[in-house]
């Protein structure tokens, strides 16, 4: 990154702002609820300004540094022992529409997401919709790239099982 | 069978849940702009409310009885011991300094009036006086910033009109240097109170009390660690539920799709007939060698998470008074009655 950053706003605007969308779905996938995904990345976004400097001497591309502060930070967050229940949004239960069958498979992706761990997701998350590779997955995620691979075909393996006709009583409460 | 493909995944993906909302910007903005301190996180969403208890059993107590304060060389400032005592916290904080314990602004004047500060957790008690009217948002925004300027997260809290309760994330660092610590309270009406404190001594890591089973329950403590003043008993029960801990809540508290849960037992009375009558109670006690109940600090939190719950595992964790060095019963009391009980030693 060759900016030199100046002054905070200047920092947001060349650094952070482009990337927040993926940071905040990040931190949701990681957290499932939407406070605490924007808490998680506000707090990352402050851990970037002190950083930024480091950045700049840094071989990895600014998005993966960002992330790999806002996945430490969702983390962090995920250490503290006094949450109380966190859910992901509610689910329409008789989606009504001329797409019902994809519908119904996201309703069904959706269940079978919330099933994986947050790790899980955020590999399903950072390889299927950033198209990251393993080596650049490894560093967000502090993982070897052989732990990324292994990782990312449990959770497919995973989702294809919970998503597998029969198991939705399973899941269902 | 619906296979998860990268459409579909890219698809779910690109769902609403995961739109960036539109004030997030800004709030980022605000705080880049503002300090290099974060604008301080939205209070929290579920106020535990049996946390005014704690408070309130607190109060009672300046009232009811005279604690000991134990001999130290605590560099407390007299005036500020006399503060804590009122909330018969003395001891609690004979570890801390504070430079600056109090702050007048607009006609009222915050106080600290407790710190239990760990590797796991930071609990704070603030006192107003004059009380503020209800309403009137005295303890509007907190701000508690670590000697590198960081801020340290809220976590749990409670506000009264004359007390604020919270629970936040350790101070980095806490456990290896002193160091001086920043609370900033601002109110709706425009007053704002900067107090500090040094962290100066810390907690010892007592020996763990051997694992051991209460009835269907298997007990593993995971830490206790004695504070001057303070005590905290970490432990992990693995057969029984969470809702057999708090009624109400369901079976499953986690659902299909819940990450983690916890719940908050109440703070005993602190009657001395209480004592047997707690004991029968589903939950972690402790007891001082007369048999009589520890004051809770810090209400005993339940929590458990999707993999705590696939292995039927519970985190129990509390903060109680301890009024000095002596043998202390750590009780755990199972749903269905039985009891373990380990004993622990608090050197001088």
């Amino acid at each position: 990154l060759s900016v030199r950053f100046t002054d905070r706003t200047e920092v947001f605007i060349a650094l952070i702002q482009p990337l927040l969308q993926s940071a905040f779905a990040l931190a949701m996938v990681m957290l499932g609820d939407r406070p605490a995904a924007e808490d998680a990345v506000q707090d990352a976004a402050l851990k970037a300004w002190r950083n930024a400097w480091k950045v700049a001497g840094s071989s990895s591309p600014p998005q993966s540094w960002f992330l790999t502060i806002v996945a430490n930070q969702c983390r962090d967050t995920r250490r503290t022992r006094w949450w109380q229940v966190l859910r992901l949004d509610e689910m329409p239960e008789n989606p009504q529409s001329d797409h019902a069958e994809r519908v119904t498979a996201e309703l069904d992706l959706d269940r079978a997401m919330a099933r994986l761990s947050r790790e899980q997701r955020a590999l399903v998350y950072l390889r299927y919709h950033l198209d990251m590779q393993p080596k650049e997955i490894s560093t967000i995620l502090s993982v070897r790239q052989g732990t990324v691979k292994s990782r990312l075909h449990r959770a497919l393996r995973q989702l294809r099982n919970e998503m597998a006709p029969g198991s939705k009583e399973e899941t269902d409460d | 069978m619906t296979d998860p493909n990268p459409d579909l995944l890219r698809r779910y993906f690109r769902g609403e849940r995961f739109q960036v909302g539109a004030t997030l910007e800004r709030r980022i903005m605000d705080a880049l702009a503002d300090d290099p301190r974060v604008r301080p996180r939205l209070w929290p969403r579920r106020l535990a409310l049996r946390a005014v208890v704690a408070i309130a059993v607190l109060v009672i107590l300046a009232v009811g009885t005279t604690l000991p304060v134990a001999a130290t060389t605590s560099p407390l400032a007299s005036g500020a011991r006399q503060i804590l005592s009122t909330v018969g916290m003395s001891p609690v904080v004979e570890r801390l300094m504070t430079t600056q314990r109090q702050a007048t602004a607009a006609g009222h004047t915050v106080s600290l009036v407790g710190v239990f500060a760990s590797n796991a957790q930071t609990i704070i008690i603030l006192k107003v006086a004059p009380a503020a009217p209800p309403g009137s948002g005295w303890f509007k925004d907190v701000r508690l910033i670590d000697a590198s300027g960081a801020q340290v997260e809220v976590q749990q809290g409670e506000v009264t009109p004359d007390y604020a309760w919270m629970r936040l994330a350790p101070i980095p660092g806490v456990g290896s240097a002193p160091m001086k610590v920043t609370v900033e309270v601002s109110a709706s009406f425009g007053a704002s109170w900067t107090l500090q404190f040094d962290t100066a001594t810390q907690g010892r890591f007592l020996p763990k009390p051997a694992a051991g089973q209460a009835g269907k329950d298997a007990v593993a403590f995971d830490s206790v660690v004695a504070a001057p003043g303070a005590l905290a008993v970490d432990l992990t029960t693995r057969g029984a539920t969470l809702g057999s801990f708090c009624p109400g809540e369901p079976a499953d508290p986690l659902g299909p799709t819940g990450v983690s849960a916890s719940c908050t037992h109440e703070i005993p009375s602190l009657s001395k007939d209480h004592g047997a009558d707690a004991a029968s109670s589903a939950g972690l006690w402790v007891y001082d060698a007369n048999g009589n109940p520890l004051t809770n600090i810090s209400p005993v939190t339940i929590s458990v998470d999707r993999r705590m719950l696939a292995q039927q595992e519970l985190l129990h964790g509390g903060v109680w008074q301890l009024p000095g060095p002596g043998q202390y019963r750590v009780v755990f009391t199972a749903p269905d009655g039985a009891t373990l009980e380990r004993t622990v030693r608090v050197e001088g």
